[in-house]
């Protein structure tokens, strides 16, 4: 490229500012280097995504443009086409509305502390075909075994009038996947860890214990018989995804702006005891949401969804802000650079609290403590929780027994639940991370994880 | 000699790869050329658009190979239209390191005088709609949706009455066309088409009198624009709407469940990850890894009522999933994967056809499930009580075990002839079980991936209530 991407940026910033409109402009380059492995393959791959989006606000709407194409002259050329349509949509919009925008100068490039290290292949190939040996080991009935290791590199430049910010993130995530044959069929049990640096492939190292425990406990492990209301205690990763999934989607102010979020009508309102507390935050170093700032260019900042209890503001846009008069918050994502901004969370988890979560199994005479799923479903405007391929353990009277269930399912009414909480751990962990997507599409990494959390009551089936 | 700063294009690729050709450090390579562009529209409430999204992107997907004895080393990586030659040699040097240790049991990479390459049976012209491909940069697809919305606007007034409002939350409505070109060391030289839409939006019905309001949700994707018939899917969505006000909370069931709609797709096309794991199995890659154990014609399958005969069928025309070829050029045939719940054929890819020593399938096309036994009306006309569910929040299955267990997001229990619409609940089971007891339709649907059965009753269905 002749001119840097800042450079291209400023010049046509300068353009679309001395015609009066308000537009910013987004490059991505984002890089992952993955190894995968199982019994019968070795892959090595490369991937990459790397463009520009511009848009522009046409005081109704935005005009957005997106490319692989990095070349000055040819992004002018785009830029004044979509200056011109701007121009002639004047005529037709009745009523014009200016953008919310934070206009504070601001002019900040952020690193991770790791983004320059780089994967020895051969050590690690070396480390990730050990690891693949050990858990094949691990039990006479394992079919495959695979083990991963992707180092993901991103870097993010941001610019409008008023900033110009660059952002480099790395992550490394590993992972060990057991399949084995159980009297049920094929089941899988996992590990997950997410950090900034290499040294995360220690902690698979470490957990095969733990793997080997699930395995047992997965081929012991049989449907949930009766399906009905239950007392359960959630793992920090089931805490995470009822905090992301159940609760946090209803607070996305894009989706309030449509009409599809019942969390509207419980702002400012009590939807849980006072020991309860959402946060959403993607400022948390070596955590799969993690950002510096969003793809507005917004600081990354902490934002109470329910504080003390209380359903607090919505995380949201500079749309959603204009339109609702909210404040700030950094949550503009897209998927890719060729896809639109919504509102999205980065790392969403209960806050911890101050009961121990062996206590917690006390309280419990006859439950289930949940610890794995596959997934979850959002349901903004029904607040209906579901998550589904749930992993658990049976409770009895106050002691963890040798009876697992897997394969059901976890539903009701969100603010039933939340009314429901009784206690939250000061046991606290955010590890692994999957996709977060709008539906069945705009997926952005986003973690999972928490407090431990006992309910009185859920319907499992 | 170009600068090291110069733009590839396809010819410099090619130069480099067949340098290291000649060197002897790889012995394969290809090239995946991507052209894609997008339009996309964003309405909110009322209408409003809130945002139009164009773009386009150029990129290059490059694979080099290296053989041994018996291994095959590979390596992939990624370049686009902005990428330079120091770019493009740097990636080079590091995919001949990385195919070196990136292996895998050796499989033979086809050749152009193969004769599973060979194409002269494929119409290029059936993957795609010439008339909006051809003319994607100029089509007014603003224009095209406002039309639409016309037609959406009337039914919604047509629908509305004192008791219940109905209303669009938003849409959004995405247009792409794509260009692929794929070329091979060996000399495979070929290219393809396709354009698809995808239509999202959803409707909420408000019952006037208590103030309470229920939304439904519509993922839609469209193969032929100009072919596809929004009147009946606007008409049939704003009734299923209305429905969900009147929607009771799901009871606990036991007996006869249908699935029609969304949901009887979805059967068999689940919405999220992979194919129901019956077909799923038929994969050459599940079977080498001996998480399949399907055994050519045996039965595999317990159905006692209808038996299921499937095909993957490439060449359903202007279905965006039919394609004419494979990732490595192997080119697309009909294949019968299941007769009468006897195993016939496996889904392969090159590299597991030769690991289990059959021939290379070419790519997975439409599911083609055969019409079964029953008219929709027989499945219905009789007095036993019984659910009928058309659509799903997700249909997921398990990708190995077949179990199942899916939230309902429209349903309706059928009592006495009487349909009382539900919501929520979920749809329990497993996939390899409930097929014992179930009857298709003789009416077929036609979808983007899937033509078969319309409507699928399961004797021995189960939901958990709410």
């Amino acid at each position: 490229m002749e001119n840097s991407v800042e450079e291209i940026f400023q010049k046509l910033y300068c353009i679309t500012a001395q015609k009066g409109y308000y537009a910013d402009f987004n490059f991505i380059d984002f890089n992952a280097l993955t190894i995968s492995m199982d019994k019968i393959n070795t892959q090595i791959n490369k991937s990459k995504d790397k463009g520009i989006k511009m848009r522009l606000w046409d005081g109704e709407k935005f005009l957005e443009y997106a490319n692989t194409t990095i070349d000055y002259d040819f992004l002018k050329q785009k830029i004044l086409e979509l200056i011109q349509t701007a121009d002639e949509n004047q005529k037709l919009i009745k009523d014009k509305s200016e953008l919310k925008i934070d206009r504070k100068n601001l002019s900040k490039k952020f690193s991770s502390s790791c983004f320059k290290e780089e994967i020895n292949l051969k050590s690690i190939t070396n480390k990730l075909d050990n690891i693949k040996n050990e858990l094949l080991n691990l039990d006479k009935d394992i079919v495959n075994v695979r083990t991963l290791i992707r180092q993901k590199k991103e870097y993010h430049i941001f610019a409008n009038q008023y900033r110009q910010m660059s952002q480099q993130i790395s992550e490394v995530l590993v992972a060990g996947i057991v399949m084995l044959k159980t009297e049920n069929g094929i089941k899988t049990v996992y590990k997950v860890f997410v950090d900034n640096n290499i040294s995360v492939i220690d902690k698979l190292t470490n957990s095969f214990d733990e793997l080997k425990s699930d395995i047992i406990k997965m081929k012991k492990a049989k449907p949930l018989e009766n399906a009905g209301k239950y007392k359960v205690i959630l793992s920090p990763k089931m805490s995470g995804l009822l905090a992301h999934e159940s609760f946090g989607h209803g607070m996305e102010a894009d989706t309030i702006i449509r009409g599809r979020a019942l969390a509207v009508e419980w702002i400012g309102k009590k939807i849980a005891n006072s020991n309860v507390s959402i946060i959403d935050f993607p400022l948390i170093e070596g955590k799969h949401g993690m950002f510096y700032f969003d793809n507005e260019g917004n600081m990354a900042e902490k934002v109470y969804l329910v504080k003390n209890g209380i359903v607090n503001e919505p995380i949201s846009d500079i749309y959603s802000k204009t339109k609702l008069g909210l404040n700030s918050s950094s949550n503009s994502r897209f998927e890719s650079f060729d896809h639109k901004n919504y509102v999205r969370m980065s790392n969403t988890y209960f806050e911890k609290g101050s009961d121990s979560f062996a206590d917690m199994i006390k309280k419990v005479d006859d439950g289930i403590f949940v610890f794995d799923c596959a997934g979850g479903m959002e349901d903004p405007k029904g607040w209906g929780v579901q998550i589904q391929g749930c992993f658990g353990q049976r409770i009895k009277q106050g002691e963890l027994i040798d009876e697992y269930y897997d394969g059901f399912s976890l539903t009701g009414f969100l603010p039933d639940i939340m009314k429901n909480i009784t206690s939250v751990s000061k046991e606290f962990e955010i590890e692994g991370g999957g996709s977060c997507g709008k539906g069945h599409k705009e997926w952005v990494r986003v973690s999972e994880g928490g407090p431990y959390l006992l309910i009185n009551e859920v319907i499992l089936g | 000699m170009e600068q090291e700063s110069s733009i590839i294009d396809e010819k410099i690729i090619h130069f480099y790869l067949n340098e290291e050709l000649k060197k002897e450090n790889i012995t394969d390579w290809k090239i995946d050329y991507y052209h894609t562009k997008q339009n996309n529209i964003y309405i909110e409430q009322n209408f409003k658009t809130e945002s139009i999204l164009k773009s386009e992107r150029k990129e290059y997907l490059i694979t080099v190979y290296k053989s041994f004895e018996s291994k095959i080393g590979t390596s992939t990586f990624i370049l686009n239209d902005s990428s330079t030659i120091k770019e493009l040699k740097e990636e080079i040097q590091d995919a001949v390191f990385i195919s070196s240790v990136s292996l895998s049991e050796k499989y033979i990479l086809p050749k152009v005088e193969d004769e599973s390459v060979k194409d002269d049976h494929i119409d290029y012209s059936i993957f795609y709609n010439q008339k909006v491909h051809d003319n994607f940069d100029i089509y007014d697809f603003e224009a095209f949706l406002n039309e639409k919305f016309n037609i959406l606007k009337d039914e919604i007034e047509t629908n509305n009455d004192e008791k219940v409002k109905l209303k669009i939350n938003y849409v959004e409505f995405f247009n792409s066309a794509g260009f692929h070109k794929l070329t091979t060391s060996s000399g495979i030289n070929k290219s393809s088409k396709n354009n698809s839409t995808y239509l999202e939006f959803v409707i909420t019905a408000t019952d006037i009198n208590k103030n309470e309001e229920k939304e439904h949700i519509i993922y839609e994707e469209i193969s032929d624009l100009l072919e596809f018939n929004f009147y009946d899917f606007f008409k049939k969505h704003l009734k299923y709407a209305k429905d969900t006000i009147t929607a009771q909370n799901a009871l606990d069931f036991k007996g006869p469940v249908i699935l029609t709609g969304f949901a009887g797709p979805d059967f068999f096309i689940p919405t999220i990850g992979d194919l129901n794991p019956f077909i799923l199995f038929a994969s050459a890659k599940l079977k080498f890894m001996q998480i399949s154990d399907y055994q050519i014609n045996q039965k595999v399958l317990n159905t006692k009522k209808d038996h299921l005969t499937i095909y993957s069928n490439p060449f359903i025309s202007k279905n965006s999933a039919s394609v004419p070829y494979d990732d490595l050029g192997i080119s697309a045939q009909k294949i019968c994967i299941i007769n009468d719940s006897v195993f016939k054929n496996h889904i392969s890819s090159k590299q597991y056809a030769d690991y289990i020593n059959v021939l290379p399938s070419g790519p997975l096309g439409v599911i083609e499930v055969s019409s079964g036994s029953k008219n929709e009306d027989d499945m219905y006309n009789d007095n036993e009580d019984k659910i009928e569910i058309v659509s799903f929040s997700s249909f997921d299955p398990d990708s190995t075990s077949g179990d199942f267990s899916s939230e309902i997001r429209l349903g309706y229990r059928i009592k006495n002839g009487i349909r009382i619409p539900f919501k929520g609940g979920l749809f329990v089971g497993n996939v390899f079980k409930i097929i014992e007891e179930m009857y298709l339709s003789k009416e077929q649907i036609n979808i983007p991936g899937y033509c078969g059965p319309r409507t699928i009753k399961f004797n021995k269905g189960k939901i958990v209530g709410l």
